[in-house]
């Protein structure tokens, strides 16, 4: 065992992996949300609930359905994003003439309704998912010993904000998608059906946080409070990153889960707040955010 | 006016007579007040309730006389007060009672005799109605409802009403507003059992911290505009929790308990409930009338100004950002002040108070009630602390129904159950 920095490396790589998991959950989730408010306008609050919301589906998908962990991963979005649609065009639509703030309660009010009901329904201490057979047990990677599940989530998500980037950024859907979100009015007179395009939108976004839901059932049990502990932390980063920018969201996420896996190597107590103080820095230098525009 | 200025004048003059008479005959009334067995706090106490309330009497019997409305609204406060000392069975409450009635009529007379709307310190004829109205319920409900419950409700009635001046009057939406009113309430609380501070000390001990806690954070938050400024609120009050989670003087999980009450001024006890009550209601109410005067000064003009269209504002050359900093620490240190009442009253002051959750309940209260209305948020406190008193064994589905609402006033209830109110009397609230 080799020590890095007075620690030993197993301990160092350990913590480093965790923080890249939660950096992953981050960064899709703050992708969403930057997705959502750069078309709809709106901080959507209820995100932490459907990514909670799409690791239950998972979970109802395999023990009623029998249906498993690689099928969930595509249905479960697809179902949560189906919701989604429906509450854009029964209550969230009915906003974009108000101000953002009215966008901000309602979310937090679909939030509480969501994660109050799974209460009922599962009680706080939640239900327990398996890892699928393939990706049980760990590897020794020479350095650590890494469960293989911990490593294909980073890797599935990686994979998911790099494809989410490449649709925004290199596709013809996403180029309309980044014109309607500089300005809707006009791709709107160029014939696109821009409400369609919005509900869509919201679709995708909170599929994104369904799919972070599904990777996280089988770390974290699956229960009515997982997203309630992360939404607060993601909007930190997303105050820290700045909406404006997709690949912005992914680094920032990714990096501040990287420095809070550090922050409980080095200093335990300080990790519960370690991105809110990386937050008061970033307000106090660059108040914008690291990718944002000033606003 | 001139009808109306007569009346309230000999109200005046025969409240100064009541009061000097309360005043002097002070041990008589105690005795009476025993005597009725109504309140049970200590001869003692009565005797400085009695006159701590003579006094501002005789101030109100003199004030009534240059300034009509000022002076009823004093003068009735003082009413209350009076009859609240002094229990219901009293033979002087009747009277008293009917000069406050006389008094009102006086008002509604002059507002009729005049084209434009009669405005003191802010106050409109239907708003002074109103402020009678609640000084009213607040005397009279603790002798029908617990008061332990109502004083519930007039913590978190202050804690929206500070709130309410952000979100209401500068438009600024804090979503971590119960790092404030939590914070408040563990310096309360940690300064009266550790250090032993009487009462009034802690609450302002209480407020201190909130005021604090909120140049520090504030400083940060309004770097941001709009739906940043929310997020980051929202991040510093988490950060808060884990602060308040972690830090030696909270107690952790287990929160500060056993905090006593303790003496006010170091003279009245306040271990029955009615005479803690008293100072509760009075803390209310000190805090609400301040709030209202802030938002109808001067200052308070130029909060709005922020609110319509801050560019405006600048480019009229106010620096809008001192206006909101110092807008977010009055809010904050009321909050505190909340907080720190609150604790003293429940004896506890736990992780709870600071957690985002109430945050959330805060915002609920306000939007409930009416965002920028003057009483909305008191209401609102009232209905989300009944509510969850009385839905109490329904467990987790208070919070489907807090969401409930919250989305029912979001999508078709935007003004609140006191904007709706007011609308359809056609007055302001």
């Amino acid at each position: 065992m080799f020590m890095i920095l007075g620690y030993p490396a197993p301990l160092l790589f350990g913590q480093l992996l965790l923080g890249l998991i939660n950096g992953a959950f981050y960064a899709l989730l703050s992708l969403g949300l930057a997705v959502i408010f750069g078309m709809l306008n709106i901080v959507n609050f209820a995100h932490g609930a459907l990514f909670m919301l799409g690791a239950f589906v998972a979970w109802g998908l395999l023990n009623f359905l029998g249906i498993n962990y690689w099928a969930a991963l595509i249905l479960a979005p697809l179902i949560v994003g189906f919701f989604g649609v429906i509450l854009e065009k029964t209550l969230i639509s009915r906003l974009y003439k108000l101000d953002h703030l009215y966008g901000l309660l309602l979310t937090f009010g679909l939030a509480l309704v969501i994660e109050g009901l799974a209460r009922n329904e599962f009680g706080s201490s939640g239900v327990p998912y398996p890892i699928p057979s393939v990706l049980q047990g760990a590897t020794n990677l020479g350095f650590m010993f890494m469960p293989i599940y911990r490593g294909w989530v980073v890797l599935a998500s990686a994979i998911m904000c790099l494809i989410t980037w490449l649709i925004i950024e290199k596709t013809s859907i996403g180029a309309t998608l980044r014109a309607a979100t500089e300005n809707a009015p006009l791709v709107q007179a160029f014939g696109i059906n821009v409400p369609r395009m919005i509900t869509l939108t919201y679709a995708g976004g909170v599929a994104l946080a369904a799919f972070a839901g599904v990777l996280a059932a089988p770390i974290y049990s699956v229960n009515p409070n997982m997203g309630a502990n992360f939404i607060v932390t993601v909007f930190a980063v997303v105050v820290i990153g700045g909406m404006g920018s997709i690949l912005g969201s992914i680094v920032t996420g990714f990096g501040l889960g990287v420095i809070e896996g550090l922050t409980k190597v080095f200093y335990p107590q300080g990790s519960s707040v370690v991105i809110f103080v990386v937050m008061v820095i970033v307000l106090l230098v660059r108040p914008a955010g690291l990718f944002g525009k000033a606003a | 006016m001139k009808l109306g200025a007569a009346i309230l004048g000999l109200c005046g003059a025969i409240a100064a007579l009541v009061s000097g008479t309360f005043f002097m005959f002070a041990s008589e009334v105690v005795g009476s007040i025993k005597a009725s067995g109504l309140v049970t706090a200590d001869p003692a106490t009565i005797k400085i309730l009695a006159m701590i309330v003579a006094i501002p009497a005789l101030l109100a019997g003199g004030i009534l006389f240059a300034y009509p409305l000022i002076g009823g609204i004093l003068f009735f406060i003082t009413v209350e007060l009076m009859a609240f000392t002094m229990g219901f069975t009293s033979v002087t409450f009747a009277p008293i009672m009917l000069m406050a009635v006389a008094s009102n009529l006086a008002v509604l007379c002059a507002q009729r005799e005049r084209a434009t709307p009669i405005i003191f310190l802010g106050f409109s004829i239907h708003q002074y109605l109103a402020l009678q109205i609640m000084v009213m319920l607040i005397t009279v409900s603790p002798f029908v409802l617990y008061p332990v419950f109502l004083m519930k409700v007039l913590c978190f009635a202050l804690f929206a009403c500070a709130f309410n001046l952000l979100i209401g009057y500068v438009g600024l939406l804090s979503f971590g507003h119960a790092a404030y009113f939590g914070m408040g309430g563990y310096a309360a609380g940690y300064a009266a059992k550790a250090w032993g501070w009487s009462p009034e000390l802690a609450m302002l001990f209480g407020m201190a911290a909130g005021g604090l806690l909120g140049i520090v954070f504030g400083w940060l938050a309004i770097r941001r505009q709009g739906i940043y400024f929310a997020m980051i609120t929202l991040a510093l009050g988490q950060m808060a929790y884990f602060f308040c989670l972690q830090a030696p003087f909270t107690g952790g999980e287990d929160g500060i308990q056993q905090i006593p009450r303790g003496k006010l001024f170091g003279l009245i006890s306040l271990q029955s409930d009615m005479a803690m009550y008293a100072v509760v209601a009075v803390v209310f109410l000190a805090g609400f009338l301040l709030i209202h005067r802030i938002v109808h000064s001067p200052f308070g003009q130029i909060l709005k100004a922020i609110r319509e269209n801050e560019p405006r504002a600048t480019s009229l050359g106010y620096r809008t950002d001192s206006y909101k900093l110092v807008a977010f620490i009055i809010s904050c240190a009321l909050a505190g002040l909340a907080g720190g009442t609150k604790s003293l009253v429940f004896g506890i002051a736990t992780l709870t108070d600071v957690h985002n959750a109430m945050s959330g309940e805060v915002v609920l209260m306000t939007l409930l009630g009416g965002l920028g209305t003057i009483f909305g948020p008191v209401m609102g406190a009232l209905i989300a602390t009944a509510m969850e008193n009385y839905l109490a064994q329904a467990g987790a589905w208070v919070t489907v129904i807090q969401g409930a609402i919250f989305i029912a006033c979001v999508i078709a209830f935007r003004k609140g159950v006191l904007g709706v109110l007011a609308e359809k009397l056609k007055i302001q609230l």
